[in-house]
């Protein structure tokens, strides 16, 4: 079911939906990429700035909440698509004991969030030495 | 594809990662390869909002991570085609585990139902957010027409 599905699903007056509007929330596409020592995992959260995103790990429960403001239109226009609803972003994840979570760094550009997840020392790559006999 | 839905509740526990259940219930729509050709009707990308008022059409589309000179926009006529690119290119030795996010070419045209002022279009992108303000051309706007009694 898209956004715009529940958007426009029984929501005849304009009341309800500009309240629906504000406390709708979205589950942002995301990446997650590993590297040797990290995982990097990428968000989409258009329209949300830095100091309006939440970062959080609580019990082992990575979640990310990002508020978007709504963005003015003007009564009494006619819409003609509404393919998309405007609301917070909000995802969680669980985390494996891999990642070591009190070192997760966030950024957020452009309506682009990235976390960076440093993997736990015993999950980093170790080279073994070999010694010749 | 850029999919929105509802919170979903946190998957169970596995290791390393990161909610696989959800990973397993979408793999459906999440396929490897970027879809945005493959898209039908309503979830073509971008997603657009579009409104008009007196005086203009406005459209809006979410463009996460996209820099202006990475979009095309083009006016024919009346036919509007917004079109770009998202290229990210992580290392080779790194692995996806998840990969939802749209790269790749996409070009979506429409039909607007007016004519339009083509010297004042003007577009704006902020916050992963494009705007474009598309007034309407003198002719279409709505006009008052005096009506004297005789």
């Amino acid at each position: 079911m898209t956004a715009c599905c529940q958007m426009t699903n029984g929501q005849t007056n304009a009341a309800a939906t500009a309240t629906e509007r504000e406390t709708r929330t979205y589950r942002p596409a995301v990446d997650v990429i590993e590297t040797a020592d990290s995982l990097r995992l990428v968000a989409d959260v258009p329209g949300a700035r830095a100091e309006s995103i939440d970062v959080r790990v609580e019990d082992g429960v990575l979640t990310i909440r990002a508020e978007v403001p709504r963005r003015d239109v003007q009564e009494g226009v006619q819409w003609r698509l509404r393919e998309y609803g405007v609301g917070a972003w909000e995802r969680s994840f669980r985390l494996g004991d891999d990642v070591d979570s009190s070192r997760i760094e966030a950024a957020c550009r452009d309506g682009v969030l990235t976390l960076t997840l440093p993997k736990a020392a015993h999950a980093r790559p170790r080279k073994i030495e070999v010694r010749a006999n | 594809m850029l999919t929105r839905r509802v919170f979903s509740p946190v998957a169970v526990a596995r290791p390393f990662a990161i909610d696989r259940e959800i990973d397993r219930l979408f793999s459906g729509f999440f396929a490897d390869a970027p879809a945005w050709f493959s898209q039908r009707g309503a979830a073509a990308f971008p997603a657009l909002n579009a409104w008009e008022d007196e005086q203009a059409l406005h459209i809006e589309a979410e463009l996460p991570g996209f820099a202006m000179s990475d979009i095309e926009i083009t006016l024919n006529g009346r036919e509007l085609t917004i079109a770009g690119s998202r290229n990210e290119n992580p290392a080779e030795s790194a692995t996806f585990h998840r990969r939802e996010r749209p790269q790749g070419r996409f070009s979506r045209t429409l039909t607007l139902n007016t004519d339009i002022d083509t010297d004042k279009v003007a577009a704006t992108l902020e916050l992963g957010v494009l705007r474009i303000g598309l007034p309407k051309a003198e002719a279409a706007k709505p006009r008052r027409i005096q009506v004297r009694t005789a």
